[in-house]
């Protein structure tokens, strides 16, 4: 009976730590959008020093989570992420404005589709 | 390469573990559901080993789970009859009186070639001896025969055969097994002088030595000694 009651407590502590998993993955996604969102209201309104500052910081949030995505996110999926965090970058460097939208988008449709997989609904379990 | 390495070693260790918490009927036979976690868990926890892209916890975690699963299915199964019922289905009674069960047969998708063979495997070419065949909830089939082509026991031939108790290793490849030994009531001089009888220097000359509970040894020397 003990080895049930402990079989139950694991599964039950992995379904908590799933909770866990999907709100971390919730609040660092929430962050990092805002912070991209301002990036791309800076650059609309021409201030790409304040947006590139703004996104730098995002990028080392998101790189300071290394430890924590690497485990549970494939490492395909982080590399899109890193690059279109980079891509954002770039563009916002060049003062393109245009190219900066197409990027911006790029980034956040990759960061909300981490966030989807994670989310436990119809389309992310089949 | 070394994350590989690492990751097949973890993976190894949790399935060993899991594996061996299971208990020894998974390693035996399989009921179904056992069949299903052996299947999957081999299964799951090769794809991170393959692509280190793929994080290991995407492995373990369907091992854990599946593991507790088998572990929560087994405690149930052992308190609830009708459960058992449900998930195992029940014995299937293949012959009866000499007579092979054609329904049975065919519910179980069994032919006269697999139910023959598999009556071969205990022996029995004749299927009018069979009194019972039992297709058992794991897929074994176990035969029991008329009374009267049934195997003589001593009880019935009036004797009384001496229990010579289970034969036990005492020395193993060299090495003495004391537990053995003091389970069996001797210690270590009497096995000195046991050897000492057989012309034997010391256990490291002797490959395997066994004992029951009548004092008979069998013994086998180390081919490389003397």
């Amino acid at each position: 009976m003990i080895k049930e009651v402990i079989a139950v407590v694991i599964l039950l502590l992995l379904l908590a730590g799933s909770i866990v998993n999907v709100l971390y993955f919730e609040g660092l996604v929430n962050e990092l959008l805002g912070h991209i969102d301002k990036a791309m209201e800076y650059a609309v309104k021409s201030e790409y020093e304040s947006a590139v500052e703004e996104l730098e910081y995002a990028i080392e949030k998101w790189s300071r989570g290394d430890r924590y995505t690497h485990i549970f996110i494939r490492h395909s999926e982080i590399g899109v992420v890193s690059e279109a965090f980079y891509d954002y970058l770039s563009d916002l460097c060049d003062e393109n404005n245009k190219s900066a939208k197409g990027s911006y988008e790029k980034l956040r449709w990759s960061l909300t589709s981490i966030l989807t997989m994670e989310h436990v609904t119809m389309g992310s379990v089949f | 390469m070394a994350i590989v390495f690492i990751r097949t070693l973890v993976i190894f260790l949790a399935l060993l573990i899991t594996t061996r918490l299971a208990g020894k009927r998974q390693m035996g036979e399989l009921e179904l559901n056992e069949l299903i976690v052996a299947v999957l868990m081999a299964n799951l926890a090769s794809h991170p080993l393959q692509d280190i892209g793929i994080p290991l916890i995407n492995g373990l975690i369907p091992v854990i789970t599946l593991f507790c699963c088998e572990v929560i299915i087994a405690g149930i199964n052992l308190k609830s009859v009708g459960f058992r019922a449900f998930l195992h289905g029940k014995p299937s009674i293949l012959i009866m009186d000499g007579v092979v069960n054609q329904r049975e047969m065919r519910k179980n998708r069994l032919t006269l070639e697999e139910l023959t063979e598999n009556l071969r495997n205990h022996s029995i070419t004749d299927i009018r001896k069979v009194k019972y065949a039992i297709l058992e909830t794991n897929g074994t089939l176990n035969a029991i025969l008329f009374p009267a082509e049934r195997p003589v026991t001593a009880v019935q031939m009036n004797l009384n055969p001496e229990d010579p108790g289970f034969p036990s290793i005492i020395i193993n490849d060299g090495k003495v097994l004391k537990e053995n030994l003091k389970l069996l009531g001797k210690d270590e001089q009497w096995l000195k002088d046991e050897l000492r009888k057989m012309n034997v220097k010391g256990p490291e000359e002797v490959y395997l030595m066994m004992l029951d509970n009548l004092d008979q040894i069998y013994y086998l020397p180390q081919e490389n000694a003397k």
